[in-house]
């Protein structure tokens, strides 16, 4: 199976041109990043089902990927710039995904967005939302929704709940099984206590009760040396938190009740404000301030002309939580996927950063949109075609050449294979060539050049 | 050459490669070396068969580039290296057991599963700025091993040799290898995880599927191989009882005989009268086929129903209506 864009080309680079016109508008320039690249800076930034369809091989004992997406590589290009610089990057090109079933054969796809890099605040993030959603006003694309979410305001609201890294990590990985009816908190909870806490919680809760804990860390400090790159400390360290994890289950059922509240919340932006505003308890100050900035980003949406019957804004929409850190947003058109992206002000610091630096993104996905746009949208270029019989392939040559000096595009076919709608000029044996009724000679160039630039 | 000549690679050295010519000499198919320091030798029992010596891992590679039709390697080995032409023709040749294990130093005293590795690839990452580092020869299968237990930030460390000793010498924080007993590994104060088992080996016959497809003469060649490795394999299963029971005549012997499953042989129970010195004796001999792992039951049923002087001996073949692994392996090239 031939990858999708290769279905239509022209239409693909038609869209790219168009967006990358579009997103030029926003001052964002082109930049060419590699197509192979260091696995780990993927393995940094994917979620889970991405890792799966990451490409990777070995090359002289380093292992590579193909890239499954821009973001990662423009970050760090951005950390290797070594610069507190605003840049605004747009790209396109192809991404390269595994199909682990093995169906489809379609490994590769265009990917298309643009990364804003060294501003944070909620105008950052409102240019690069609108670009992104008016970007499918310029390609035809008039039915768009966009959602947005908020993973700092999600995770301000958890925080209240004293949970330590790993486990706020986990409840916000689940917060898409909360709301789905077939599993709900009953499944988390099974989750929580199979893979988190490994096991029964009773048998867990038994198994590190007090006295085995202090007994096996005297046993771990008794040793005079560790292996494998860790301290007695820290082995020490996370025997405790072990323990706490089984200590903190009680605030996870309670913080999954309110997160349970926030994940009802799918509305136009008026109706979902007005319900968080009463979901935020009063003294969580820092959750306020996060809701404040939220509003204001929607209500510079409205200045770029995002209408508010387009927005729906859900609290818990979940992009990767690994590492976005502030607005999500995903883009549909035609209940389809056509994009999505976010904040993410921790990623440089990943890549080797001394410091965070804000950034947020998004990407298109180019074979999704290219799905939804009809044939008939991309008209087929004007070509000439030019009939000869062998004897007089030097005759027809030379009208090529002489036309396409014109800027008419030409090209040469045996009698009988004429490109169906494309006018159709024949050479005859004095070198002469007829288009319709008329009959021209080289020195008539001219003249047929401009009656062929007038057709249709 | 022959059209119907079959060549077999074997391991030349390494775990399997002693137990491998073992294996065959007890299915009848001797193979004879002429030159220690030669690379091939013959197969007296099947005389279209050639035999090569090479590492159990380049029997994989000459089986997957075919140049050789088939061979007999680990299954650890064909699971590292997947190659869509290589075809497993027998996964259980039943000796050269081992197991493939991620491995962690035992002063890793928080450390009990995968999930707590988790946890310690995300440590590494987020405070150690750096990655959790794993030394192994088998980097395909642990790379998707972990990745399919959610474990991402890892960097594989190719190694040879003595891996074990990695954690020690600081090259590596966990290793992944394969181990029969795991002495080794406790003697490097290394424990296995218990959910850390990638896969479980043994030795398999592999096949190019492409050739094997191209050369029904070769084929025809390889089901003779089959027929003795499979006819060896279901044989070690069972064992023949002769035994002497009374009865008024054979088939109320036989009625008795094929009143437990265990001893109703492949078909039923082969009776036959005994010609004793006292007329009227009235005593059979009934020789049945009976599972292994149910030798003393089926004694002690026979006994139950009067038998005597059980005599047991070891089936050497079992041969069925065709090779069961001839039937799948033409089944697969189809």
């Amino acid at each position: 199976m031939q990858p999708k864009q290769s279905v239509h080309p022209r239409l693909a680079r038609q869209v790219a041109q168009e967006l990358y016109q579009h997103m030029a508008l926003y001052g964002y320039d082109l930049i060419e990043l590699p197509v192979i690249e260091p696995a780990d800076l993927f393995l940094i930034k994917a979620g889970d089902q991405a890792i799966g369809k990451l490409f990777t091989f070995e090359q002289h004992g380093r292992q590579l990927a193909l890239r499954p997406e821009f973001t990662a590589a423009a970050a760090y290009r951005y950390v290797q710039l070594d610069s507190d610089d605003v840049v605004r990057w747009q790209f396109c090109g192809q991404i390269f995904e595994d199909d682990p079933n093995g169906s489809s054969g379609d490994y590769q796809r265009l990917s298309i967005g643009a990364e804003l890099i060294g501003l944070s605040g909620t105008a950052a993030d409102a240019e690069i939302i609108s670009m992104a959603a008016r970007g499918f006003d310029r390609i035809g694309i008039h039915n768009w929704r966009v959602t947005i979410g908020h993973t700092r305001l999600m995770r301000r609201i958890l925080s209240r709940f004293g949970l330590d890294s790993r486990m706020e990590r986990f409840v916000l990985n689940h917060l898409p099984a909360l709301a789905d009816p077939h599993k709900g908190k009953p499944f988390i909870l099974e989750q929580l206590d199979r893979f988190v806490l490994g096991g029964s919680v009773l048998a867990r809760s038994d198994e590190i009760n007090p006295a085995n804990t202090l007994e096996t860390l005297l046993d771990v400090l008794s040793r005079t040396r560790t292996m494998g790159g860790r301290t007695h400390q820290e082995v020490a360290r996370r025997l405790v938190q072990k323990r706490q994890h089984s200590a903190e289950r009680p605030q996870i059922i309670h913080a999954l009740d309110e997160l349970e509240c926030w994940n009802a919340v799918n509305d136009p932006p008026a109706e979902a404000f007005k319900i968080m505003d009463s979901l935020v308890a009063p003294e969580d100050v820092a959750s306020r301030q996060t809701l404040a900035e939220w509003k204001q980003t929607v209500q510079l949406l409205q200045a770029y002309q995002i209408p508010d019957e387009n927005l729906t804004i859900r609290p818990n929409l979940a992009r990767t939580w690994a590492y976005y850190t502030g607005i999500v947003f995903e883009l549909t058109a035609d209940g389809r996927h056509v994009g999505g992206g976010g904040r993410y002000d921790e990623m440089a610091r990943l890549l080797g950063s001394r410091r965070d630096v804000p950034a947020v993104g998004f990407a298109y996905y180019a074979d999704h949109i290219l799905d939804l746009l009809p044939a008939e949208t991309y008209i087929s270029p004007f070509l000439v075609t030019i009939s000869f019989a062998p004897e007089n392939a030097l005759a027809a040559a030379i009208w090529a050449d002489h036309l396409r000096e014109q800027h008419i595009p030409v090209c040469l076919m045996p009698p009988g294979q004429a490109r169906n709608g494309s006018p159709l000029l024949v050479v005859d044996e004095q070198q002469r060539i007829s288009f319709g009724a008329e009959v021209f000679s080289l020195s008539d160039i001219n003249r047929l050049a401009s009656l062929l630039g007038n057709q249709p | 050459m022959s059209d119907n000549l079959l060549t077999l690679a074997l391991p030349s050295k390494g775990a399997i490669a002693d137990p491998t010519l073992n294996f065959l000499r007890d299915c009848g198919l001797r193979v004879e070396k002429p030159n220690q320091r030669q690379y091939t030798g013959l197969m007296p029992a099947i005389p279209n068969v050639a035999i090569l010596f090479q590492r159990v891992n380049d029997v994989l590679y000459k089986v997957a580039d075919g140049t050789v039709p088939v061979g007999i390697t680990g299954l650890d080995v064909v699971h590292e290296h997947p190659h869509q032409d290589v075809l497993v023709i027998h996964d259980g040749l039943g000796y050269g057991h081992c197991s493939l294990v991620v491995a962690v130093p035992e002063t890793w005293a928080d450390v009990d599963s995968l999930l707590d590795l988790a946890d310690i690839a995300l440590d590494f990452r987020e405070n150690h700025r750096q990655t959790l580092r794993i030394a192994t020869k088998y980097p395909t299968l642990t790379r998707r091993f972990f990745h399919n237990q959610g474990i991402h930030h890892f960097t594989l460390v190719n190694a040879e040799g003595a891996i074990e000793a990695a954690p020690t010498l600081g090259y590596a924080d966990i290793i992944v290898d394969v181990t029969q007993t795991g002495t080794t590994l406790r003697e490097n104060h290394l424990k296995v995880l218990p959910d850390g088992i990638i896969i479980e080996s043994q030795a398999c016959l592999v096949g190019n599927r492409r050739i094997l497809r191209e050369k029904p003469a070769m084929l025809n060649t390889l089901r003779g191989l089959l027929e003795y490795i499979d006819g060896a394999l279901i044989g070690r299963n069972y064992y023949q009882l002769t035994v002497n029971i009374q009865g008024d005549d054979a088939e109320s012997v036989a009625r008795k005989v094929a009143g437990n499953p265990v001893t109703q042989g492949l078909q039923g129970p082969t009776i036959a009268p005994i010609y004793g010195t006292q007329p009227d004796s009235r005593w059979h001999t009934v020789m049945v086929i009976v599972s292994g792992k149910k030798l003393l039951e089926a004694v002690e049923y026979l006994r139950d129903i009067g038998g005597t002087q059980t005599v047991v001996t070891p089936v050497r073949y079992v041969f069925m209506e065709q090779s069961p692994t001839f039937a799948r392996l033409l089944e697969a090239l189809r």
